[in-house]
């Protein structure tokens, strides 16, 4: 029987919960992530996202259940052993320093020393590795010393994104990406997105928004009242973009 | 369409590369108003003494400021300067009078007093910090609260009075020069203390300018180069991000806070070698001078922004202000009214900057 882990999955869910006092913010869910997939977290306010991503980042350990990455149990680690293993997570307000330029961002944290007596920074290699970073992704910068406070909403994700595909080797987990954004950047954002997963192995989008999610990802789960309710396969709904949307919405709010 | 590429915008126009052109450089403009000014009115800032006296007026304005421009850049602010480093500058004063009045040796006692300084000043500026990270007190209350313990120890120490009896060597040493002309020898290094000084030799670089001179390149290259300044940036960006991140918020807090009050203990040595006495008002008006310093000089009241060479610039034009109007022999009270007014403009001008660049 397949219940949600697949056998090249990089990512195993299972049987996850999570109470805050009386709520169960995240009761029993289990899924899995493929290699080179890209998927997402869909569900109303409170249902459990968050939640959910936290505990896989590490800023919650889960009471019950594991989380695994490649057959090795996870959960439990803080959020900085979780970004050592290569799992890096986009939060949309703990995402970067305004008064700092890209570089200053993607190393924020972690920068590199060039003396260890001097302890300077070797701002050389920053400039390098983030212009090598955004070219990955085909991210084209006005300025790349400008301070993000200068940026618009794409440009700054675009920056974290950059941050992410630099230190995090294996899965990127991205919180709302699109969700402070007009229509013009939110498809921008996306087509980052879809150069993002050629740099790692799996991506995570947590959204609000089901056309931004169509778009990009292969699948998707949807959590209601902290309940895993739905995985949906959006191949097989190829050609039916209005059954995808009426099913998806169904799951979401539980109203048939 | 083209998903691949966000393209880049043009987010300076005209007005706002001019606003941010000016922001960036008025606090030059004004440095040479000043000058222009005082001179029109016949001070005289181009002599040696002229610019010794708006240097010298400068030294304790500068340290205390650039502690202060650590704990402001990293989106705090430390209201306990004045009184800490009268505080600290009592204790390292009785210190000093007790032991000399023993009958060591006045270096000895020199030696003894500023390392005592040294360390005590670390205390105030560590439960500053504790107070901050671990009570979760804002920066403000609690380092007014510190402020307030500071003035009462400072006060009761000494029964309110100032610190005297100190050894005469402290006064020689923060009254010579490092360099002399002296005429007909030229450029002489310092071997000699104050007396030295005659009509034949002229003191060129004052004692306490060197201190400061050090204090600016160790901390201008802690703040722009390395990762502890990187850090304290960072925290005053976003210190959510950076705790997230991995910067240890909590310890860099507290270790900003003593860096603070360790310069407030700078300043103090300073103070006594100066005027060869403490006295526990000695930081009354650095408060105000300070942190003026450093929004002139172009830091930010929510952090994240401001600069070591900035902060210094605003310490020079506050001492050219006070330097230019005692020579034209104006109420020295005017100085603090005309502080805050800069103090305000200052703010105001960085504030309306971002606005006109959220616009």
């Amino acid at each position: 029987m397949n219940n949600g882990i697949s056998d090249k999955s990089i990512l195993e869910i299972k049987n996850v919960n999570k109470r805050f006092g009386g709520v169960l913010a995240v009761d029993k869910v289990s899924f899995s992530v493929g290699e080179g997939e890209i998927v997402g977290i869909c569900g109303d306010n409170g249902a459990g996202k968050s939640t959910l991503i936290k505990m896989i980042a590490g800023v919650y350990s889960p009471d019950s259940g594991g989380i695994y990455l490649k057959g090795t149990k996870i959960d439990g680690k803080s959020p900085k052993e979780i970004r050592e293993i290569g799992i890096e997570t986009i939060f949309q307000d703990l995402a970067l320093a305004e008064n700092f330029n890209a570089e200053s961002n993607i190393f924020l944290g972690r920068e590199p020393i060039k003396n260890r007596f001097l302890k300077n920074l070797d701002f050389k290699y920053m400039r390098e590795k983030t212009i090598e970073t955004l070219k990955k992704i085909s991210f084209e910068f006005p300025d790349i010393t400008t301070r993000v406070y200068y940026l618009s909403g794409g440009q700054r994700q675009g920056v974290a994104i950059a941050r992410a595909i630099h230190w995090g080797k294996k899965i990127i987990i991205m919180d709302e990406p699109t969700a402070a954004l007009g229509v013009k950047e939110s498809l921008k954002v996306l087509g980052l997105i879809k150069e993002t997963i050629k740099c790692v192995k799996a991506i995570i989008l947590i959204t609000h928004n089901m056309e931004n999610l169509i778009k990009v990802a292969d699948r998707t789960i949807i959590l209601r009242n902290g309940k895993l309710v739905s995985k949906i396969n959006f191949k097989d709904y190829e050609g039916r973009l209005n059954d995808l949307h009426n099913d998806i919405v169904k799951a979401i709010t539980g109203i048939s | 369409m083209n998903l691949k590429k966000i393209k880049g915008i043009n987010y300076k126009t005209g007005s706002q590369k001019a606003i941010n052109f000016i922001s960036k450089i008025w606090s030059l403009i004004f440095v040479i108003v000043l000058i222009a000014f005082f001179s029109s009115r016949g001070v005289n800032f181009f002599s040696i003494k002229g610019l010794q006296n708006v240097l010298i007026a400068a030294t304790l304005i500068s340290l205390v400021a650039i502690g202060e421009t650590f704990v402001v850049i990293s989106g705090g602010i430390d209201i306990s300067v004045s009184y800490v480093l009268g505080l600290i500058a009592t204790c390292g004063g009785i210190i000093m009078r007790e032991f000399y009045s023993a009958g060591l040796n006045q270096s000895f006692v020199l030696v003894i007093g500023i390392i005592s300084i040294l360390i005590l000043s670390l205390i105030p500026g560590f439960i500053n910090g504790i107070i901050i990270t671990k009570l979760k007190v804002p920066p403000f209350i609690a380092t007014l609260g510190v402020m307030g313990i500071a003035q009462g120890g400072a006060y009761l120490l000494n029964n309110g009075m100032p610190v005297i009896g100190l050894p005469p060597l402290a006064g020689q040493i923060g009254n010579s020069y490092i360099l002399y002309y002296v005429s007909g020898k030229g450029i002489k290094f310092f071997n000699q203390h104050a007396s030295f000084e005659t009509k034949s030799a002229i003191g060129i670089f004052p004692v306490t300018v060197l201190i400061v001179l050090i204090v600016i390149l160790i901390s201008g290259y802690i703040l722009s180069k390395t990762k502890f300044g990187q850090h304290t940036y960072a925290i005053g960006g976003n210190i959510n991000a950076s705790r997230f991140l991995g910067v240890p918020v909590d310890n860099h807090l507290i270790k900003i806070y003593m860096i603070s009050s360790f310069m407030c203990g700078i300043a103090a040595i300073s103070y006594i070698i100066r005027f060869s006495m403490a006295s526990p008002n000695a930081g009354e008006p650095l408060l105000i001078n300070s942190i003026g310093a450093i929004f002139i000089g172009g830091a930010s009241m929510s952090g994240g922004y401001g600069s070591i060479s900035g902060t210094i610039i605003g310490a020079i034009i506050i001492a050219l202000l006070q330097t230019g109007l005692v020579s034209m022999a104006v109420s020295p009270f005017w100085q603090y009214l005309t502080v805050g007014c800069i103090i305000i403009i200052a703010v105001f001008f960085d504030q309306l900057k971002y606005k006109l660049f959220n616009n």
